[in-house]
């Protein structure tokens, strides 16, 4: 049965958003659902596909966040820099390696940053696997194959894999940014002792 | 534009010609000789007098034609022409003399063509052009001075021809004439004559005369009109021609001479907008302007004088003249104190210099001269704007003092002058005025630096207040998202400097916290964490400190970074200089909600379907140990852990609450979870452990249940120091003396396992001192006693125990069975302990006494059977058995007194062996009685196995009970079906596994409470069965046998528990039935000996063992 007017229209939203999943990066899933495959379905099945794809907006949104701070981290690390430069230029040795701290922290940070912007990036294939199963689902039931040896289980057993994969990196990554907090706190106690010594409140942060 | 394409050919011929041009240059330079001016004139002098000698051949011969007096015409102007280059000549040769020119020929000539002209109109009277005749001759006429013969002329042109068109022009004259002659009534007259017919290009000059007349009379508003007249019809004569002569042009002139008669007539107010309405052009307007400007300063009307100059200057391409304007205005700026449009002034000013400056032809000198005069001059102008704005205090002076400084700084130059800074500083205090911040700010910078010490300061600072109050801006003044962001950088920026440079100063704190400040409303928030903590630490003490320790913890609740704000909230708390005891609280509020929200997000990500799982909540606890917080955390974790079904983590979790809150309000509800759960999954003694933690963090019935349930898993498992812990709680607590008396009876059997009859009574003595009461709690106790040997004690309990068991459970008729067979065993010891003598004279006694006791024995014995129990009814009868042969015995080994008559003897011993001889029998037929009732009910214990022998039992039937020693320890792979039962309770391939691990292991009172669970779910055979082996490995023989029956029941082809009931029947000896039961075994040599399924050596008891097969 050819599809009507209504499955057609409804058809041309949904192929290009998944045609262009392929263009989202990230690694290729071993189970993969054909659009071709998908003709004959339903209008709820095609709403269900497209409520899954609800997933790659929200992993993409969450790698552009990541790359977000990655920019803001950057800057901030130009800015250390310079502060490094400005505590060199007054010799002042203390105040160096105040900076100096305030830089390392940022760089853990950006380590973090990195490793979120791979993190979700990894997510955006998580996303992509849901939406297979997605489609499996769909086809499974509405038996869209016919074919009794269709199975859900590979691509569960595929998201499943890859969530668990994906929840193990993500503690690797709040791993990351707890160690980003503890430079931070050595750097904030380094420019407490600093300015117990000094008496300078100034340096490396209001005047640099 | 399209190129023009240069063909090959034609480059060729350009090349070639300006090769050929070039070549024929000459190789010097030429000098042309000036034109002799004289001989020129002579020469067109030559050509005149010959025209002259043509035309009058011409006239003679021309008599009578129609075209002679044209020919006269042309001779009279032939004559005029000769008369002014006459005139020339005499001109050129007299121009160096200071007398004036004098020229006879050209007077004469001048007669001559008068004196044609006369002739033509004699000749001719009606010659069409005769009006112009008249006119040119009274033109000669005047030429000639002959005045009132011209005057005569135009009188008779104007009279004999009213309509020609020169006879206006004539008119004109006559008036110019009087005009000069100061006759200005007749002038007037003529002029007015002119003006009297219908307009033409006349009437233009006319007025403008006409308006001199007036002039002269002082009337300026008439002159004024003509003018304005004089003006329009120039205007309206233009394209025609006549508007412009070759020495007037009308539009100017009436214009320019208008001024004086405006400036009398009209206030100055519209006088720009009266003469750019009536100049013709730019030039015209500013020939005007230039006499207006001069005429308002003589009369020294200041106002008026500067707006012209203004104007002038806003117009003039002339660079010299706009020097002096530039002075005419500036003076009447200030002799008129006009500062009020000093903006566009000192615009203007500036422009002039800018012009002026650069000028080549300008010497050093006057180069500097002129900068110092005109610096001076907008610097003053500008900065008497600014006290007028001042005073005035209205934005649009301030503005207008802005444009007036921004003016001056256009000027290059002025930017580099030693006065620059000063000027920068009052463009930026306007602007600030005019609430221009953000440009008041940028300037004050500029101005700092310029600027050293204090004044740098203040500049500075003034920056930073210029940015700050920007910021502050709101309803329709609100500023744009790019000023809020050039506000921001800016009060950044000059904060950054003012901080640098002047750290001491007080207003320090001010500017730091506005920085902060920048960075909090920014949204940037890490950045606003770091400087208002460097600022709350700094100033402490500061009224300013507290709002920005409130701005630290917003941001990171802004950042939701819920971990920072509790460590910040601490620390600041520990600053005690920092807020008052109302801030202190405010603060631990914070932090309270602080620990709330962490919490929650943290629980909520933790069991969301992608969620971490209760790692980080652990890590929180671990984080804030000790705190409502981390208590929280761990409770958040231990319910993720629960929702999760990881029995394991739930039981991890839940250990390190309680060890940590160990007075937790959730205690008990986390335990009684833990117990549960460790009960789901089958881990008894754990789950009795967390009961009886539970139980102690509770009171009244709901502790007294979690004993009891705990204690009854302990006696279960057969722990009996736990146990007996459970019940001593039990027994001094309220609970019932059936719930007590259960428990007691539970751990005493524990205690009479393993031989410990002490430990039995103080048990059960403590029950029933507390209350504890049942037949089976007597009966033990009694047995215990018995066990002691205080006969006299256990006698009393066990009646009680025989009194309890009539109407009451099966157990308290099995106790009181138990407790009737041990008071028969008390008659029965009390029966062998009456020893016969052979003392006749003690005899009769002893032998009443022991009959006595043989009856009560007997009676003891026969009253089990009334009680229901086949155990005990076999076990009675064969004790039975076992005293009539004793009493039998007895009479017949009685010894007889020494001495005694040997038929005396006989008889005595004839009379005990029919005393003996009926006893032997009946207990023959006990034992009888006792195989068959065993055999019957298949009573499977060592009196039935002695009675099936054919031998009365002997002794207590309870004295040889082992029971196995258990091995506690976990089994490997238990835990992982244990994981697994918690997530599913009903597996029960799960429990049949973990039974038997527990089995092999070698804790069979484990393994019969979870084979029992899974009985629970479902009755099968091989459950049936496994329980049996635990059974049997606690000696609890009729228990396994009923068990392996009712496996039967269930699956008749189970051969394991066909073997096991087997091996028992074979154990007790029932051999016949044993053996009936192994011929039932279908398939022997699926059974493996060892099996967890069979009771040991059954397969060897009953035959079937593989070298037996």
């Amino acid at each position: 049965m050819l599809p009507g007017w209504k499955t057609k229209v409804c058809l041309l939203l949904t192929l290009p958003a998944l045609i262009g999943l392929g263009a989202c990066g990230g690694g290729s899933l071993s189970h993969t659902i054909s659009n071709s495959k998908l003709k004959d379905m339903s209008r709820q099945g095609q709403l269900w596909i497209y409520d899954a794809e609800n997933g790659i907006v929200v992993a993409l949104d969450r790698l552009d966040e990541a790359r977000d701070e990655l920019y803001r981290i950057k800057t901030q690390l130009k800015l250390a820099d310079r502060r490094i430069s400005a505590a060199k230029k007054r010799r002042n040795g203390l105040g160096v390696n105040v900076s100096e701290a305030w830089e390392d922290s940022l760089e853990y940070l950006e380590d973090w940053a990195r490793a979120r912007i791979r993190l979700e990036r990894f997510g955006v294939n998580v996303a992509k696997a849901s939406i297979e199963l997605a489609k499996a689902q769909v086809i499974q039931r509405e038996d869209l194959l016919g074919d009794k040896d269709f199975t859900l289980k590979e691509f569960k057993d595929q998201l499943r894999k890859l969530q668990d994969s994906y929840d193990r990196r993500r503690k690797t990554v709040r791993k990351l940014r707890r160690k980003a907090r503890k430079k931070e706190a050595r750097w904030r106690k380094m420019r407490r002792r600093y300015v117990a010594q000094t008496g300078d409140h100034d340096s490396g942060l209001w005047i640099d | 534009m399209r190129r023009i394409a240069i063909t090959r050919l034609g480059a060729a011929v350009i090349l070639t010609s300006t090769l050929f041009v070039l070549q024929g240059c000459p190789s010097r330079i030429r000098r042309v000789q000036v034109e002799d001016r004289v001989a020129r004139l002579k020469r067109d002098l030559g050509k005149v007098r010959f025209a002259l000698r043509t035309t009058k051949v011409l006239i003679s011969r021309a008599r009578g034609a129609r075209y002679l007096p044209n020919l006269y015409n042309r001779l009279a102007e032939l004559y005029v022409e000769q008369a002014r280059y006459q005139y020339q000549i005499a001109h050129e040769k007299q121009k160096n003399k200071s007398a004036g020119v004098v020229s006879v020929q050209a007077k004469l000539l001048k007669n001559q063509a008068i004196a044609t002209y006369r002739r033509l109109l004699a000749l001719f009277p009606d010659y069409p052009d005769a009006d112009k005749v008249m006119f040119f001759m009274a033109h000669e006429m005047r030429e000639l001075g002959e005045y009132e013969k011209m005057l005569q002329a135009y009188q008779d042109l104007a009279d004999k021809y009213p309509k020609s068109e020169y006879r206006l022009e004539g008119l004109l004259v006559m008036g110019d004439y009087w005009f000069d002659k100061s006759k200005l009534d007749l002038a007037e007259k003529y002029y007015g004559q002119v003006l009297a017919s219908a307009e033409t290009r006349v009437h233009a000059m006319a007025r403008y005369k006409l308006a001199w007349c007036k002039i002269n009379r002082a009337n300026f508003k008439s002159a004024l009109k003509l003018f304005e007249g004089s003006i329009r019809a120039a205007r309206r004569f233009l394209p025609k021609a006549g508007a412009r002569t070759k020495k007037l042009d009308l539009r100017r002139e009436a214009l320019v001479d208008s001024v004086f008669c405006y400036t009398e007539v009209h206030k100055p107010k519209g006088a720009l907008r009266y003469f750019k309405k009536r100049a013709d052009s730019k030039t015209t307007y500013l020939a005007a302007l230039d006499k207006l400007g001069n005429r308002y300063y003589v009369k020294q009307k200041w106002p008026a004088t500067l707006a012209v100059y203004r104007e002038i200057l806003s117009l003039t391409g002339d660079v010299e003249d706009a020097v002096e304007y530039a002075h005419r205005l500036f003076e009447s700026v200030t002799q008129g104190k006009l500062y009020q449009h000093g903006a566009a002034d000192v615009a203007a000013l500036t422009r002039v210099l800018q012009r002026r400056y650069y000028n080549a032809a300008l010497t050093k000198k006057k180069r500097q001269a002129l900068y110092k005069q005109f610096e001076k001059y907008t610097r003053f102008i500008a900065t008497k704007l600014q006290d007028f704005a001042n005073e005035k205090k209205e934005t649009r002076y301030y503005l207008r003092a802005a444009r007036a400084y921004r003016a001056y700084l256009a000027f290059a130059p002025f930017r580099k002058d030693k006065n620059a800074s000063a000027v920068r500083g009052n463009l930026a205090e306007v602007l600030y005025s005019a609430k221009r911040y953000i440009e008041a700010g940028k300037y004050y910078e500029m101005a700092a630096k310029g600027q050293k010490g204090k004044a740098r300061g203040e500049s500075t600072y003034t920056a930073v207040v210029s940015y700050f109050e920007a910021l502050k801006l709101k309803g329709k003044k609100r500023l744009s998202q790019l000023d809020v962001v050039l506000a921001r950088a800016g009060l950044r920026r000059a904060g950054a400097i003012y901080i640098r440079e002047f750290p001491k100063a007080s207003e320090i704190r001010q500017v730091k916290f506005n920085i902060a400040r920048t960075h909090y409303d920014a949204g940037n928030f890490d950045e606003a964490i770091l400087f208002f903590t460097a600022l709350v630490e700094q100033f402490p003490n500061d009224k300013e400190a507290t709002v920005a320790a409130h701005l630290v913890l917003d941001s990171y609740r802004n950042r939701e970074d819920y971990d920072g704000l509790i460590a910040a909230g601490t620390a600041f708390k520990r600053i005690s200089s920092l807020g008052d005891a109302s801030f202190k609280g405010e603060i631990t509020q914070i932090i309270k909600g602080a620990e709330n929200a962490l919490l929650r997000t943290e629980t909520i990500k933790a069991t969301t379907e992608e969620g971490e799982n209760s790692d980080t909540l652990e890590r929180i606890a671990a984080k804030y140990k000790g705190t409502a917080l981390g208590e929280k955390a761990m409770l958040n974790a231990f319910v993720t852990a629960r929702n999760a079904r990881d029995p394991e983590k739930v039981f991890e979790v839940g250990e390190r609450l309680i060890q940590a809150y160990p007075n937790s309000k959730q205690l008990s509800d986390v335990l009684a979870t833990m117990g549960k759960l460790a009960l789901d999954s089958l881990q008894f003694a754990r789950g009795a452990r967390y009961l009886e933690k539970a139980a102690r963090s509770k009171t009244g019935r709901s502790a007294t249940n979690l004993y009891k349930a705990a204690g009854e898993i302990r006696a279960r498992l057969g722990d009996r120091k736990h146990s007996e812990r459970d019940l001593n709680v039990l027994l001094r607590s309220s609970g019932s003396a059936k719930d007590k008396a259960d428990l007691a009876v539970m751990v005493a059997r524990l205690h009479v396992e393993a031989n410990d009859w002490p430990a039995v009574i103080g048990l059960l003595q403590r029950a029933s001192n507390a209350g504890a009461s049942s037949g089976p709690l007597s009966y033990l106790l009694g047995y215990a006693l018995f066990r002691q040997g205080q006969l006299a004690s256990a006698q009393g309990y066990l009646g009680q125990a025989v009194q309890g068991g009539r109407g009451g459970n099966d157990a308290a008729k099995d106790a009181a069975a138990a407790a009737q067979f041990y008071l028969g065993e008390i008659a029965f010891k009390a029966f062998s302990q009456v020893q016969l003598t052979s003392d006749l004279s003690q005899l009769g006694n002893t032998l009443q006494q022991k009959l006595g006791f043989l009856g009560q024995t007997r009676q003891a014995y026969t009253s089990v059977g009334s009680l229901g129990s086949a155990e005990w009814t076999v076990a009675a009868l064969g004790r039975l058995a076992s005293v009539d042969a004793q009493a039998a015995n007895d009479l017949r080994n009685l010894a007889m007194p020494p001495g005694l008559p040997e038929n005396i003897v006989q008889q005595v011993k004839s009379a005990l062996e029919s005393n003996a001889a009926p006893l032997a029998k009946e207990a023959k037929m006990a034992v009888k009685q006792c195989a068959s009732a065993a055999k019957k009910f298949k009573v499977l214990s060592e009196a039935a196995k002695a009675c099936i022998a054919k031998r009365a039992p002997e002794g207590d039937p309870q004295a040889n009970l082992t029971v196995p020693s258990v091995n506690a320890g976990r089994p490997a792979g238990a835990a992982s079906l244990q994981r697994r039962l918690a997530a599913k309770p009903g597996d029960i391939k799960a429990i049949i596994k973990l039974g038997k691990l527990y089995l092999t292991h070698g804790n069979p009172y484990m393994a019969r409470m979870i084979l029992g669970k899974g009985l629970e779910v479902r009755e099968t055979a091989k459950l049936f069965n496994l329980i049996g082996v635990a059974a049997a490995r606690l000696s609890n023989f009729n228990d396994a046998y009923a068990l392996f029956e009712r496996a039967l029941k269930r699956d008749v082809a189970y051969d394991y528990a066909r073997v096991n009931k087997a091996a028992l029947l074979a154990k007790f000896g029932h051999a016949k039935a044993a053996r009936a039961e192994t011929k039932k075994v279908r398939n022997a040599n699926a059974l493996t000996d060892g099996a967890p399924e069979l009771i040991s050596g059954a397969l060897s008891r009953v035959g079937l063992a593989p070298s037996g097969r």
